[in-house]
């Protein structure tokens, strides 16, 4: 297993520090879901992989100021998206539908279209998709529902005068 | 096909992607965090020069340096 160069960034530690039981146990619960939302913006296995690990590393630099936070899945799912922003995703593919359905709700509704994704594509329940967006459980399904409607609407449009046969 | 069917689907292609063992995970997580015990065990200013700056991107430009002197 290759090591990693000691940067300035990232002082090298004088001793090698377990991870903590905590980070272990935060990991057993996000893991899987932080390895499916990877996927989804990557569409590649090993890149997702990658991504997420790297994502673990980062979380575990600065885990005791994590843990420290009001919403500590919060804060790692942020750096889980900025690590996953710095990945490139596989070139040439074209979206599917829902995944084009989901952009445009992104750039009108960003809170909406993640808890689409987190419920309906990464399939949390709601009390985890609000822990990771750091809201209430209660406003996360209203984002869920408002963002279902934009995407009914969206995939299924209704027939305009034009295209009803007379 | 109703779009709750549509986002099943989606999802249903995600598990090919993600079904990796959690434990193997966090094991590699450990093993990359651990601090290299060759370098560890360098007396502590050699360690502090090799935390200190970007001793790799400069030896490259020195070799390119050369290499166009060629």
């Amino acid at each position: 297993m290759p090591h990693r160069r000691p940067t300035a960034h990232a002082p090298l530690p004088r001793r090698c520090r377990a991870a903590p039981l905590a980070f272990d146990a935060f990991f057993q619960r996000w893991h899987q879901p932080f390895l499916r939302y990877a996927a989804m913006r990557l569409w590649n296995t090993a890149t997702a992989q990658a991504a997420v690990l790297e994502t673990a590393l980062r979380i575990q630099q600065n885990w005791d100021q994590i843990l420290a936070e009001p919403a500590p899945a919060a804060v790692a799912f942020s750096i889980l998206n900025d690590t996953v922003d710095a990945f490139t995703p596989v070139p040439d593919r074209l979206p599917s539908p829902i995944e084009s359905a989901l952009s445009a709700l992104e750039g009108q509704a960003p809170q909406q279209a993640q808890c689409l994704r987190l419920r309906h594509l990464i399939e949390l329940p709601y009390d985890a998709v609000a822990a990771l967006l750091d809201i209430n459980t209660d406003l996360a399904k209203n984002q869920t529902w408002q963002g279902m409607r934009f995407l009914d609407r969206t995939l299924n449009p209704p027939p305009t005068a034009e295209s009803t046969p007379l | 096909m109703t779009t709750e069917e549509i986002l099943r689907r989606e999802a249903r292609h995600l598990d090919r992607h993600a079904n990796t063992d959690t434990d193997a995970f966090l094991e590699n997580v450990a093993l990359m965090a651990a601090p290299n015990p060759v370098i560890m065990s360098l007396p502590e200013h050699h360690l502090a020069a090799l935390t200190a700056g970007p001793a790799v991107p400069a030896r490259r430009d020195h070799h390119l340096q050369l290499a166009a002197q060629r």
